[in-house]
């Protein structure tokens, strides 16, 4: 007989193997693929990262070879399809190799500030107390500079250039992963199961990475995805205002920053750059926007 | 089961006290103390179930918790096999880990979502560095089986088990570490009816098997009158009431505890009621009253029990101890022992 | 406006003369909800009937549909979820399901109200309780401001809550659970409904207080003569309360009878195995009779039967076909299941 669970302590378990499996397992992919704009997204994303890889690899033309023939060659011309600038550059080639900097600085800076940003919010929101006050304080004073002006103030201090422009937009950056991870470590440090893992004995270390971060995962991933867009635009405005790369390196910024006094006799030297930024910024805040539903715990049924 | 009687205690608790500091909205400046736990004293026998009934707020969870060591006491002692738990290095904390073990609620909350089942009940094992990887994996599928689940089982993750599946994870990660004292917070009231029963009756094998001591806690009278071998009622941090199973559910002497026993309902519609019903809610528990803490919703309040000082847990018969003034009042001439 | 045309509180069911009629009639009522794993069918051919006054428990697990069987009632399915089928007519107001959301929300909160299990939730932080009690008075009676606040204060009085007219201007977290819960009923009784929906009212109560709010329906309800659909896990609380039981099970009605036969004579393994895997007294020092296996996924449920897989008695027949709801001969209680069907399966 079955009555007593006594008898047969495996029945909870028998009842349901093949029960619990559909509903469960979805990957990640699929359920962002149930959102058309965060697919469009991952495609503008994927174009960008595609011409940054690919710029050395295609019969591309020197992006900085100058050919005073084809100064603000228009659209269309033989041998320049998306035309010419002022010194006549190629504007297809450099775009695509100004996406690698672009991309380049801005993956690098967002890493910087998820890192340290990660860190300071874990230890702030975990052991609270003064070290809270002193971490948390300190963002406050980060975040009470107006963005621009913050990393004008690292430049100015350390000099233009590619590094420093990344280094000054990752310290701008530090603040929005650290109040991030500080608010989920917050509620994260209450729950049962940190609590039963502190009841078997686990360290500080355990506790912040194997418990607290692991659940942060998805946050972190969505804000730092989201967070990308905002770094483009703010490694571009550095370079615009000719603080971030130097010639004869350049970016879309930069791009953007030469065609400017051609705006009315040649307007593709600027648009196209510009558009460029815009998409891909678009296309990040989509992707992030998707994953955020996608990974949200109560999207899934 | 009979032995306990003679068993000697495998926890002693005297006068433990835990405190709250809490401060009545951000502007008023007023703050007290919020008194969670106010002196209790009681035994575990070594190898019995304890019971520990009372209302939300009673503080029975917060007592649980300071005797598992996850939350410090603010005075008082605890001894556990003459032990003194309360004051120990970090060291000697760890092996205390390992022979007190929690189960908590909620499995769903108790559980980190981003885990199998395997780094679940293996976690234990990892931190207090039992065995190497492969004595640790034979551990884990001996725990499943023990707890009943299958071993295929292992690699999923807590929402994909349903909610009894998941206190049974619940149950193997405390039993991990072999321990010999369990304190079960509510394992049950969070489970439907029928899975609740299976949790309950795998318990009970569990102890008889593994020789383990519980501390019960639940607001389910039920279930600790099929659980318990002795019962603790408490009633704003005290406890008003401890006594043997039989003892309590035929003859309870506390107001507050015949009050409980009549308000529960009975699968029995047939069933005499003789309702108590209490008058008011819970004192506020920061800002208790002078005397009786149970004086503004018991039917036989006098007026010592609004005098200070309050009354104490008296044994008034062999192991039946009662926190009242009145029990003569009420109960009539004290029993011959 | 057309709320004056609604009948006034003070007349109830009998005196209009409509006692004899149901006053809820749910006919193979059926509710799905959209997933991405598929469509699940929450609620699935239930039946059941009420008269003025009475007081039927819903009793079942979770996943069993009782909750969602008393929001289809109410007409509150949102999206994913859609009533796929059957009917619910409630008095002389006809079918419910064919009302636009706009006459539902006349029949709402004034001849039907429904209480919820945490009150917390369902309170309004940010109102006082008084305005949230006078909001349904306001709307269905016309009542004016001074009005609706007045019978506020005196509807907390009727449940029990001490100097009301302090505490119809407090907001909910100022009050403990147990008043939370009592503002709750003063707010579904505010109208003085036909039909009141009862889903888990005292679950999240202490049992002292749980003693004292399940008091306090039994007086409205006899006062007020309402019927209650009392709907939960808790079988003491239905042996309580309840005069006729529905045994729910995903998604279906198990067994319907009256509720001194179902406590005493349990037909269907289903109840039989709810009231063993009930602790008590006597069961101490043996084993629980608990149900094995677990509630079924109702995206995946067993062929035939849907207890089959957990039950003691399942035969041959209970995997070749679902038994339907048989009413037992010389009786009005109502069994699905083969063991008391006259011709079961081959």
């Amino acid at each position: 007989m079955r009555d007593t669970m006594t008898d047969t302590p495996m029945d909870d378990a028998i009842a349901t193997p093949e029960v619990i499996e559909p509903l469960a397992r979805q990957s990640l992919l699929a359920r962002l693929s149930k959102n058309r704009l965060s697919l469009v997204g991952g495609a503008l994303v994927l174009i960008a990262v595609f011409m940054a890889i690919s710029a050395p690899f295609l019969p591309l033309q020197d992006p900085d070879a100058v050919d005073t023939s084809q100064r603000l060659a228009p659209i269309g011309s033989p041998g320049r399809w998306l035309g010419a600038d002022e010194l006549g550059r190629d504007i297809l080639s450099r775009l695509f190799w100004g996406a690698r900097i672009t991309l380049t600085v801005s993956l690098a800076a967002t890493l910087i500030a998820m890192v340290v940003g990660t860190v300071l919010g874990l230890v702030s929101g975990y052991f609270l107390g003064w070290t809270d006050t002193v971490i948390s304080r300190g963002i406050d004073v980060l975040m009470a500079f107006p963005y621009f002006l913050l990393a004008l103030t690292v430049i100015a201090i350390l000099g233009p250039g590619l590094l420093n422009g990344m280094l000054a937009i990752a310290l701008v950056n530090v603040p929005f992963f650290a109040r991030i991870i500080r608010g989920s470590t917050l509620s994260l440090r209450e729950s049962d199961f940190v609590l039963a893992a502190k009841g078997m004995g686990a360290g500080h270390l355990r506790v912040l990475f194997r418990h607290i971060l692991v659940n942060s995962l998805s946050t972190l991933v969505v804000a730092t995805t989201i967070n990308l867009g905002f770094m483009i635009t703010a490694a571009a405005a550095l370079s615009f205002l000719g603080l971030g790369v130097q010639p004869p390196t350049s970016d879309w910024g930069t791009m953007l920053a030469s065609g400017r006094q051609y705006l009315s006799a040649a307007p593709h030297t600027s648009y196209l750059p510009g558009l460029a930024i815009f998409l891909t910024v678009l296309g990040f805040n989509l992707l992030g926007d998707g994953l955020r539903d996608a990974l949200d715990p109560r999207m899934r049924e | 089961m009979t032995q306990t009687q003679t068993a000697k205690p495998i926890l002693q608790v005297r006068d433990l006290k835990r405190y709250f500091d809490v401060s009545d909205g951000l502007l008023s400046g007023k703050s007290g103390k919020l008194r969670a736990v106010d002196g209790i004293t009681f035994d575990i026998r070594a190898g019995e179930t304890l019971g520990l009934v009372g209302e939300s707020g009673c503080g029975k969870s917060t007592l649980g918790r300071v005797l598992a060591r996850l939350m410090p006491a603010t005075s008082g002692e605890v001894l556990f096999k003459d032990t003194d738990i309360l004051h120990l290095d970090r060291r000697r904390l760890l092996a205390l880990r390992a022979d007190i073990q929690s189960v908590f609620q909620d499995p769903s909350a108790s559980l980190n979502p981003r885990m199998t089942a395997f780094s679940l009940i293996e976690e234990p094992l990892v931190i207090q560095k039992v065995g190497n990887s492969r004595t640790r994996r034979a551990k884990v599928m001996d725990l499943l089986q023990t707890v009943g689940l299958r071993a295929e089982f292992a690699d999923r993750y807590p929402h994909e088990f349903s909610g009894g599946q998941r206190q049974r994870i619940g149950i193997a990660r405390a039993l991990a570490l072999d321990p010999k004292l369990l304190i079960l917070d509510e394992p049950v009231s969070a489970l439907d009816v029928s899975i609740q029963a299976q949790i309950i009756n795998l318990l009970a094998e569990l102890q008889d098997r593994l020789d383990l001591t519980y501390l019960f806690i639940s607001h389910d009278l039920s279930v600790i009158q099929h659980a318990a071998d002795r019962i603790a009622v408490m009633y704003m941090g005290q406890i008003v009431e401890l006594a043997e199973n039989e003892e309590f559910y035929a003859n309870p002497q506390h107001p507050y505890s015949m009050a409980l026993l009549s308000a529960l309902p009975l699968p029995d519609p047939h069933a005499a009621r003789n309702r108590i019903l209490l008058q008011g809610d819970l004192p506020d528990p920061a800002n208790l009253p002078e005397g009786c803490r149970f004086q503004s919703r018991c039917a036989h309040v006098t007026d010592k029990c609004r005098m200070a000082p309050e009354p104490q847990l008296e044994e008034t018969s062999s192991g039946h101890f009662v926190r009242c003034w009145n029990l003569e009042k009420i109960h009539g001439p004290k029993r011959p022992q | 406006m057309t709320v004056l045309a609604t009948p006034q509180p003070t007349i109830s069911a009998s005196e209009t003369g409509t006692e004899t009629v149901p006053l809820l009639e749910v006919e193979n009522l059926s509710t799905e909800f959209a997933t991405h794993a598929g469509t699940l069918r929450a609620v699935d051919g239930v039946s059941m009937s009420m008269t003025a006054g009475e007081v039927l428990g819903i009793v079942g697990e979770s996943g069993s549909g009782k909750s969602v069987t008393a929001l289809s009632i109410l007409g509150l399915i949102r999206a994913p979820g859609r009533v796929s089928g059957g009917s619910i007519r409630f008095q002389n107001h006809g079918e419910l399901l064919t009302k636009s959301a706009s006459e539902m929300r006349k029949i709402r909160g004034d001849m039907i109200s429904m209480i919820f299990q945490e009150p917390m939730t369902s309170l309004n932080p940010v109102f006082r309780v008084g305005w949230q009690i006078a909001e349904a008075l306001r709307l269905h009676r016309n009542m004016s401001k001074a009005e609706a606040t007045e019978r506020a204060a005196e509807l907390l009085e009727r449940v029990g809550i001490a100097s009301p007219r302090k505490r119809v201007s407090e907001f909910p977290h100022q009050l403990s659970g147990g008043m939370r819960q009592r503002v709750m009923i003063a707010m579904a009784m505010a109208c003085a409904p036909k039909l009141l929906l009862a889903d888990e009212p005292t679950t999240a109560l202490d049992v002292t207080v749980q003693a004292q709010i399940l008091d306090l329906m039994v007086q409205l309800k006899e006062e007020d003569g309402a019927a209650v659909m009392l709907i939960t896990h808790d079988l003491g609380v239905i042996a309580e309360m309840a005069q006729k039981v529905a045994v729910m099970y995903a998604g279906v009605v198990m067994e319907e009878a009256d509720v001194g036969e179902l406590f005493d004579e349990p037909l269907h393994p289903y109840t039989q195995g709810l009231l063993n895997s009930i602790p008590r007294g006597h069961s101490r020092g043996s084993a629980l009779k608990a149900i094995p296996g677990i509630v079924p996924n109702l995206l995946h449920l067993p062929t035939g039967c849907r207890f089959r897989d957990r039950c003691p008695a399942a035969h041959a027949p209970c995997g070749k076909a679902e038994p339907p709801l048989q009413r037992m001969p010389d009786s009005a209680r109502k069994v699905r299941c083969w063991l008391h069907h006259p011709e079961p399966p081959k």
